[in-house]
């Protein structure tokens, strides 16, 4: 047994070196996610490793021989004390960090372009603000064949923005962004692991994330919320241009107006099988 | 929800209390010897439907809740708040035909004790009756308001009606032993009082969630989110 | 109060005198719609440990497709929903909290107090019957047209009732209708249990001499009174809007072309509810196997459990706690982000109690005289799976880093390790534990053992590397993971080495059905007291106890239950009732 745990100890640090599964490399401004998850790493490796070793040396060295009788020692304040101490220290030493980065990840910055994902069964349209700068209103109520994202055909700040619908976002390189996420039927989630960001999108509401792609190249994005039988194959990509790529791309689409005019006839929203 | 954190608050406050008073920093090794555990005062069927309904409390704590959460503030479109007035109006007496019940039967009046029973029975059916006319009403005009408050108010009204229904079955069986003349004082009627006044106590908080009462601007204020 | 005389003054109000008791007159009424809650913890075992056996095949099915995807035909993304569905649900609810508190809580809770029975016996039958109606609802599930539910076990609205997901059109009815029945019946149990522990206690029997297993149990079972009702409102709910067309979680949709004709609900709203109770369900599985556990640890280790009274308020603390923490299941889920602080922060307070547990099982260990027992091996492995499952809670509890690994196979490798394979290998060593005293016999030793490392080191290979798949992001709830960019080959090579070893555990499973059966008749006699235990259920005149327990008269407790290796006692162990003097400097 206590061989047996020696090994597990040992092992299961060795796995953590030796394993060639290991975080995508990182896309995003992000980093700081990363290192405190390093953190948490060292933390938590160095109690479980130490608790397991001494767990295996008491097997080991208190097993049962004849004639031999445990020690009597209800409790001892002061070890109980010293622990919970240090136990404190740890968990602060790990909620500290995580507070200060969770401090930045619900704090946008002031100049974050917004840019829209819609999602539905099973796939992701996206939505771009045009020259004015800004998404328009939005609503459910006005999605159609020709309005697949419910833009609201009276908002002047809506006839502007750029829709993609069945294609890849394109984000610049270096320029933060506020995701604005919505989802037309059930609970989605927007998962690019290179960018360690991600949240959910719930019908009816308006949520968001932000962050600043670092790297460019083309990524792949994941619904990471079970929406139905076809949630594994909900998938989409998003490419991160340097800027006057992306620009050159973004002049390439249609705006909702250019859009409406040019729907063909009724497509469903449908899956593929 | 601050409803419910301060409901179990108050749970917590409760069972802190008497955890303060079981001697829970006593050093046990040291203490061998015969000793007398101190219990909850009271008979085990009273503790036990007192911790009944201390989970049905939160049942609809956590109702109002789901309702300040789903429901815009300021709307009330529901049944005429008339009809409830008088319903509640209707419960409200049984539960003081109960108390009277529980003094008549201290004091060994065995007429007074059966009017009092019927009383109340009649008094609860004519709650539930009430409840069921609002019912109809609501049905009537169909469920599928977006604002969800009259699904609300079938919902938490069906589950407190279900309550009182089982009540009643135990009122039932109290009332049938008083009319067989048992000559010992029942000791299920003082559950049927302590069921019905909570019962009361959960109506009083839902009715100032669903209408416009006096109080309800407090109920608001514990419900809603700041 | 102290030294007041023991007499039937001091009786306690829900102490049943042995002519109070009900008897059962007839072979039906004693082992089938039996009062007595030895016989309905029996029941409760079977049921939840059978329904058990069909979550551990559904668990193969899923291993099936995750580790050699295309091989069976049969299962397809809605099968491989619907397994992981009703795996998670049969798992958390139907077998876990039904074995821990309907099955150890019943047999434990008047035995280890000096009870005769439940105080409400008849109440107490009527909750294992619910129980069961509620297994055989959700058994039906599987019969009907469509199959049961594939919304996984979250049964997240407006998924889970809308035509995208399996089983939505009698599938989701029948799995809301068993919880709603399941949580009539616990409740039942449950203010027996609460009810038992406060008022039904043998003389002398202090909280403070009360052993971890009931206090475990008893806070387990106060959790569970006030987590399920958030379940039982949000199962409602839900099954109106899925019935009568109501809209409490159902906003404006858009499915399939059409407009529902839902609008204004709230999905988030079932989200809390569904949270509110799930994150106490947690402790309600943990707690009891916290309890458990250090009564293992101390009788095989014969040494006193180190620290009694932090052990005590710990699992007070965790359980107070546990109401505190629920949103961190949601940290991506859209709610205001500024609740994640506050969130993170009791969650990871809540990391102290937790550990302090920990160090003191450790510590009980050290300098003790450790039995290599079967309990005892099933006890270390649970330290080791659950310190592993802690700290990576910590991972997940801590909000930030929560954001990249939530619903990756992260998640899946935490709470399998931590409220899966822990808490099942303190069930496996309560059951080798107190089988003797429920049958009379000795479970066998060496079947034991194998049974012991197959399940403790396979699951620990299991699931230990299953972590680093969600830290490359391997997302959970995926039917395949075929041709994501980012996934390298080897990762398949490990799901098929996940998978193989999973066959092998749960055909482990078969080692421990065969002796649980085979010993119960030829198992070596066990005698009243084979693991020389102090605690009550020990005691008992009779092995197996008989109806009513204790005989002519209560057992009447002088100490607490951990008095092992007591120096200058002629044996290693003082049991709970018996009086006299015990140590030096300790008069009784």
């Amino acid at each position: 047994m206590a061989l047996i745990l020696v090994l597990i100890a040992l092992g299961s640090v060795a796995f953590h070196l030796l394993s060639p599964w290991w975080w995508t490399p990182i896309a995003s401004n992000w980093g700081t996610i990363d290192t405190t998850l390093v953190i948490t790493f060292w933390i938590t490796g160095i109690v479980f490793t130490g608790i397991v070793l001494f767990v295996a040396y008491c097997v080991y060295r208190f097993r049962h021989r004849p004639g031999q009788q445990a020690a009597y020692e209800p409790e001892s304040r002061r070890l109980e004390g010293w622990l919970t101490a240090v136990t404190a220290l740890g968990v602060a030493a790990m909620l500290a960090p995580g507070l200060i980065v969770w401090g930045q990840f619900v704090r946008v910055p002031a100049d974050a372009r917004e840019v829209e994902i819609v999602a539905q069964q099973w796939r992701w349209s996206f939505r771009l603000p045009g020259a004015d700068g800004r998404l328009g209103a939005a609503d459910i109520r006005h999605v159609a064949d020709d309005n697949p994202l419910g833009l609201d055909p009276q908002d002047a700040a809506a006839r502007d923005d750029v829709v993609i619908d069945g294609d890849d976002l394109h984000l610049p390189l270096g320029r933060p962004v506020k995701v604005l996420m919505r989802s037309l039927d059930v609970v989605h989630n927007f998962y690019v692991p290179e960018f360690r960001a991600k949240m959910d999108m719930i019908p009816g509401m308006v949520t968001y994330v932000w962050f600043t792609p670092t790297r460019t190249g083309t990524f792949e994005a994941l619904c990471n919320e079970v929406c139905g039988v076809n949630h594994y194959a909900m998938r989409g990509r998003v490419v991160v241009d340097p800027e006057p790529a992306y620009r050159s791309w973004l002049d390439r689409q249609k705006t909702f107006a250019q859009f409406a005019g040019a729907a063909g006839p009724r497509r469903h929203v449908s899956a593929e099988p | 929800m601050s409803l419910v954190l301060l409901y179990l608050a108050g749970l917590g406050l409760l069972a802190g209390r008497w955890l303060l008073r079981q001697r829970l920093a006593a050093k046990p090794w040291l203490e061998a010897g015969p000793a007398v555990a101190l219990p909850p005062a009271g008979p085990p069927a009273r503790l036990g439907l007192a911790v009944f309904l201390a989970a049905v409390g939160l049942l609809f704590a956590l109702l109002t809740a789901a309702y300040a959460m789903r429901v815009p503030a300021g709307t009330r479109a529901l049944p005429d708040p008339r009809l409830v007035w008088l319903t509640t109006g209707l419960l409200v007496l049984a539960s003081l035909a109960l108390h009277l019940a529980g003094a008549a039967a201290r004091h060994g009046e065995r007429t007074a004790l059966r009017a009092a029973l019927l009383i109340a029975a009649a008094a609860t059916l004519g709650f539930l009756a009430g409840q069921g006319l609002a019912w109809r009403d609501l049905l009537a005009s169909g469920l599928a308001s977006p604002d969800a408050a009259g699904a609300f108010f079938i919902l938490i009204t069906g589950l407190h009606a279900l309550h009182l229904g089982g009540g009643l079955a135990g009122l039932g069986a109290v009332t049938a032993r008083a009319f067989r003349a048992g000559p010992d004082p029942d000791p299920r009627l003082a559950l049927c009082v302590l069921y019905w006044d909570v019962l009361l106590a959960i109506w009083l908080v839902l009715f100032g969630l669903l209408f416009r009462t006096p109080w309800s601007g407090l109920i608001d204020t514990l419900c809603r989110p700041a | 109060m102290a030294d007041a005389h023991l007499g039937t003054a001091d009786r306690l109000p829900g102490a049943i005198e042995e002519g109070e008791l009900y008897h059962p007159r007839s072979w039906i009424t004693r082992y089938v719609f039996s009062q007595d809650a030895k016989i309905i913890a029996i029941q409760y075992s079977s049921t939840a440990l059978a329904i058990g056996l069909v979550a551990l095949v559904l668990s193969w099915l899923i291993r099936l497709q995750l580790g050699f995807p295309g091989l069976v035909s049969f299962i397809g993304p809605s099968e491989y929903y619907q397994y992981i569905t009703m795996h998670g649900m049969i798992m958390v609810v139907y077998l876990l909290t039904a074995l821990f508190l309907g099955g150890f809580g019943n047999y434990l809770i008047p035995l280890m107090l000096g009870a005769r029975d439940m105080v409400f016996p008849y109440v107490n039958m009527l909750s294992y019957w619910i129980y069961l109606l509620a297994v055989l609802v959700l058994v039906a599930s599987f019969f009907v047209p469509g199959g049961p539910t594939g919304a996984g076990w979250t049964l997240y609205p407006p998924q889970a009732i809308l035509a995208g997901t399996p089983g939505r059109d009698w599938g989701i009815v029948l799995m809301l209708v068993s919880l709603i029945l399941f949580i009539i019946g616990f409740t039942m149990g449950g203010v027996n249990y609460v009810v038992t522990v406060l008022q039904a206690r043998a003389p002398g029997m202090t909280l403070m001499r009360m052993p971890l297993t009931i206090w475990g149990i008893f806070t387990a079972t106060v959790l569970a009174l006030l987590a399920f009702p958030a379940l039982f409102v949000g199962a409602l709910m839900m099954l109106l809007d899925r019935l009568i067309g109501t809209s409490f979680f159902m906003p404006a949709i858009i499915e399939a072309g059409q407009r529902l004709r839902h609008g204004g609900g709230s999905p988030i709203l079932f989200q809390h509810l569904f949270w509110f109770f799930g994150h106490p369900e947690v402790y309600i599985v943990a707690l009891p196997a916290f309890g458990i556990v250090s009564d293992l640890i101390s009788t095989h280790a014969r040494k006193n459990i180190f620290g009694y009274r932090m052990m005590v308020w710990a699992i007070v603390a965790i359980g107070a706690l546990s109401f505190v923490v629920w949103a961190h299941h949601m940290y991506v889920s859209g709610m205001n982000p500024y609740f994640g602080f506050f969130f993170a922060t009791t969650t990871l307070i809540i990391a102290i109690p937790t550990a302090i547990k920990v160090y003191n099982w450790v510590l009980t260990l050290w300098r003790g005289d450790i039995h290599l027992t079967v309990p005892m091996l099933f006890a270390i492995g649970f330290i080791v799976t659950f310190l592993n499952g802690g700290l990576t809670g910590l991972f997940l509890g801590n909000v930030v880093v929560d954001v990249p690994l939530s619903d990756t196979m992260f998640v899946v490798a935490h709470f399998h390790m931590v409220m899966g394979v822990a808490p099942i290998l303190v069930i496996f060593g309560g059951i080798y534990h107190w089988y003797p005293k429920v049958t009379g016999r000795m479970l066998d030793e060496r079947l034991g053992k194998l049974h012991f490392w197959v399940t403790f080191l396979g699951a620990y290979l299991i699931f230990f590397p299953m972590h680093y798949l969600g830290l490359l992001g391997v997302p959970r709830r995926y039917f395949e993971i075929e041709g994501l960019s980012f996934v390298p080959a080897s990762v398949s090579g490990l799901n098929a080495f996940i998978s193989v070893v999973a066959f092998v555990v749960g055909a482990a499973q078969i080692a421990f059905l065969v002796n649980l059966v085979h010993s119960l008749r030829h198992g070596a006699p066990a005698g009243p007291n084979p693991w020389r235990a102090t605690t009550l259920e020990w005691q008992t005149p009779e092995t197996p106890p008989a109806h009513g327990n204790w005989g002519a008269s209560l057992p009447v407790v002088y100490r607490w239950p951990y008095d092992y290796s007591v120096p200058g006692a002629d044996r290693d162990f003082v049991p709970q009732n018996q009086p006299g003097l015990t140590r030096a400097g300790a008069p009784a």
